[in-house]
């Protein structure tokens, strides 16, 4: 049982703060309810879509920390200011977590396997683990899988207060979503090798855990667990930006990196991800 | 009437997010949901609360809102009868 | 492989633990009632609350560190504590295993409490740090620490069937030999949130509710945990553990419908349905009883009733909705309906759509007088969130 097929990531598209122009994909009809989150989640997951040739995935998994924050403070700043009446629907329909990937299933008509996971920094890792295991099992052939978090002036301000090392502007908010099948398609296409999620390990735990990732003669790239943390900090969405950066730089060229191990350390979660190119003579 | 169609036109259009409308382009005796502007039963919900804010009209049921709320100019009609300011 | 539930545990309306919920049950009482303790202006809409104030369930849980003032993560502690001595777990023996919450509200409840202050201050100082850690991840981090040492933690938000989800993720992980046991579920405290959200849809009803019923008066909410410890057959052979019964399949599926309404045809309850079955290697008419989703609205019940009618075209096997007992949890619902069809199979009963008077459908109509002395095989557990989340699980009886 334990993983017939591979898992591969053919296609990927991330976006930093700011809102993303979404007319290239739907309707201004489709989008006029859209927050900024949900505009740079349908961008993204579009392009990653588009990318790997794709239409319509057999699962959505999407991770977020906060989900749609915008919407969900504006619904709770209007029950402050006018008290529980008169207050507005669409924002409370877009301020559940799922809200992201249930309505990029709806823009799809993509009836598959729907999932959020919401582990503060680990969100993204979570949807990963949750595709990757579905894919090794022969539950499905591919997903797309994603990672939307947005901020707002009030959550600089709580992060800031958490940490006063950090300045409320220097937090950051981030978008990305990737395409994962069982075949190794696309131009360069990766091998997600293993996905593992720990909470509060012990430094042998975590080092066992770290061995068992590098096999002999393997050489790893990635972040150091401080450096990893200290992201993780700054952005939500960092487990899934590191994944998106070491995909770029894995190279079949000589003394590039061909492998890749992403350690993320948020709150009380470690998680580690490795990733592999796949040769190019396919061996 | 021409006056509160025009002041609805507006109120619809920011409540409803329809950013890339203007006043001009909603006829005011096509019909808003279905093959109108396309509007959908949160839509409908969020007209509810527009009549109360403004007019002071409280709608109970949804229902109800349904023939109300089939052209801006029905929509007019109604308040004009019932507005409570 | 199979999956076998070895714990449970159950917070709701109708009271703290397995035994209470099992007592009310069997006597037709409902949960539901005036609201007691969320601090709302809306007196008029009757709610399930867990039958404790925040003060009495820190008392339960005995208050030692770490505490958590959320009502969330208290009654998710108290729940999943339950579940794993019933299974005969104690913290020790956790430190392999892994737990998976569903939640969608989180620490709502605690945040809006400091809200309106922070928002006075502008999110500055210290007014901002009552607001810090509510979010659902954290949530779950504090329940974990008051349960015991977990290998790894996770939350699933899809809204009301986060629970099922939860429990989907979790089998998943075993089968595919990464955990040899899960603790899965949800938990979700009533908040001033979402009782003015689902107030916004107007589909909340100022009456207790009628699921199936003609009256159609809708959702009342209610809050509530309940987790379920999942593990591989050969763990619990190996230490000796009985199974209370088999997770023998699930689906999930999407609506891809609307973001709050479902389809006419129940497209997307029916696939979830049928992928439940294909999973479980079951024909349609090895189910004896469907714990439906049934909220009580008329766009749930009819288009879930359209959808099993799709799957069972000349039989609808016997079915109720439990939200007449415990009203609609939420994000803990899969959970929570998921131990209430334990107990219908090991108890051979049928819970009772309660209040249904005049069924929407006579031809169909749900189980409205709770019956005993039924013996049940394979229990369809169905749970659908918002955004068209549907997701069904197939729970059948260990031999």
């Amino acid at each position: 049982m334990n993983g017939m097929n591979k898992c591969y990531i053919i296609s990927g598209s991330c976006l930093h703060d700011g809102e993303a122009d979404v007319r290239k994909y739907v309707t201004p009809g489709e989008a006029r309810r859209m927050c900024r989150i949900l505009k740079r989640a349908v961008y993204t997951s579009f392009e990653a879509l588009r990318q790997s040739g794709i239409e319509c995935p057999d699962a959505i998994i999407t991770g977020t920390s906060m989900g749609c924050m915008e919407n969900s403070e504006k619904f709770l700043t209007d029950i402050c200011r006018n008290g529980e009446q008169l207050l507005k629907p669409t924002l409370f329909m877009q301020s559940t977590h799922n809200t992201i990937a249930s309505m990029t299933g709806i823009l799809l008509k993509c009836h598959g396997y729907n999932m959020t996971y919401s582990q503060g920094g680990v969100s993204f890792t979570s949807a990963l683990l949750d595709a990757w295991l579905q894919i090794r099992a022969g539950e499905i052939s591919n997903a797309l899988v994603g990672c939307h978090d947005e901020l707002t002036d009030a959550i600089r301000k709580i992060r800031h207060a958490a940490h006063p090392e950090i300045a409320p502007a220097d937090f950051r908010e981030a978008s990305a979503a990737f395409m994962l099948a069982s075949e190794p398609l696309g131009d360069k296409p990766i091998e997600l090798k293993k996905v593992i999620i720990l909470h509060r390990p012990s430094p042998r735990r975590l080092e066992e855990a770290i061995r068992s990732l590098s096999a002999k003669g393997t050489p790893l790239s990635g972040c150091s667990e401080a450096e990893a943390e200290a992201e993780s900090l700054l952005c939500a969405s960092a487990d899934a930006e590191s994944v998106y950066s070491a995909c770029r730089r894995l190279s079949p060229l000589p003394g590039e990196p061909k492998s890749a191990l992403v350690v993320t350390r948020a709150g009380e979660s470690v998680s580690l991800i490795k990733l592999t190119l796949v040769s190019p003579c396919g061996c | 009437m021409e006056e509160l169609i025009n002041q609805l036109k507006e109120q619809i259009i920011e409540a409803l997010n329809l950013e890339d409308m203007t006043p001009a382009d909603i006829d005011a005796d096509a019909p808003l949901f279905g093959e109108g502007l396309g509007l959908d039963s949160i839509d409908a919900l969020e007209l509810i609360v527009l009549m109360e804010r403004e007019y002071g009209i409280k709608l109970g049921n949804p229902a109800e809102g349904k023939k109300i709320f089939s052209s801006v100019a029905s929509i007019a009609d109604y308040v004009s009868k019932n507005r409570k300011k | 492989m199979k999956i076998y539930v070895t714990g449970m545990g159950i917070v709701s309306a109708l009271g703290i633990g397995v035994d209470a919920t099992l007592t009310a049950l069997r006597e037709s009482r409902s949960g539901i009632g005036p609201v007691k303790y969320l601090d709302t202006v809306h007196r008029d809409l009757p709610a399930g609350e867990v039958p404790a104030s925040d003060a009495e369930l820190a008392a339960m849980l005995r208050a030692e560190a770490p505490v958590s003032r959320m009502r969330t993560v208290m009654i998710g502690a108290i729940a999943a504590r339950e579940a794993m001595a019933d299974a005969g777990l104690s913290p020790d023996d956790l430190c392999d295993d892994v737990l998976i919450n569903g939640t969608t509200v989180g620490g709502m409840d605690y945040t809006e409490k400091h809200f309106a202050e922070a928002l006075q201050h502008d999110f500055e100082g210290e007014s901002a740090q009552n607001l810090q850690y509510n979010d659902c991840g954290s949530a779950t981090d504090l329940m974990a620490s008051m349960c015991g040492p977990f290998r790894m933690v996770t939350t699933t938000s899809t809204a009301c069937s986060s629970a099922a989800n939860a429990m989907i993720l979790g089998a998943n992980m075993i089968k595919a030999g990464l955990a040899d046991r899960v603790i899965a579920g949800g938990t979700e405290a009533l908040s001033r949130f979402h009782f003015n959200g689902f107030n916004t849809l107007m589909i909340l009803s100022s009456q207790p509710c009628t699921p199936f019923d003609r009256a159609h008066c809708g959702i009342n909410l209610g809050e509530g945990a309940a987790y379920l410890v999942l593990e591989s057959e050969e763990s619990a052979r190996r230490r000796g553990a009985k199974p209370l019964a088999v997770l023998s399949g699930y689906g999930n599926a999407c609506d891809a419908f609307h973001q709050t309404a479902t389809s006419d045809n129940g497209e997307g309850p029916f696939l979830a349905m049928s992928k439940a079955l294909k999973s479980a290697g079951l024909r349609p008419d090895d189910i004896s009883y469907i714990n439906t989703h049934g909220t009580g609205t008329p766009n749930n019940d009819d288009s879930e009733l359209a959808a099993i009618k799709r799957i069972w075209p000349d039989k609808v096997p016997c079915y109720s909705s439990t939200k007449g007992f415990t009203a609609h949890t939420t994000s803990a619902s899969g959970a929570i309906e998921s131990v209430i069809s334990i107990l219908a199979l090991r108890h051979s009963f049928v819970p009772a759509s309660l209040r249904c008077v005049n069924p929407t459908d006579p031809d169909h109509a749900p189980v409205m007088a709770t019956m005993f002395d039924t013996k049940l095989t394979h229990v369809m557990n169905n749970s659908f969130g918002f955004g068209g989340n549907d997701s069904a699980l197939i729970i059948s009886k260990a031999e």
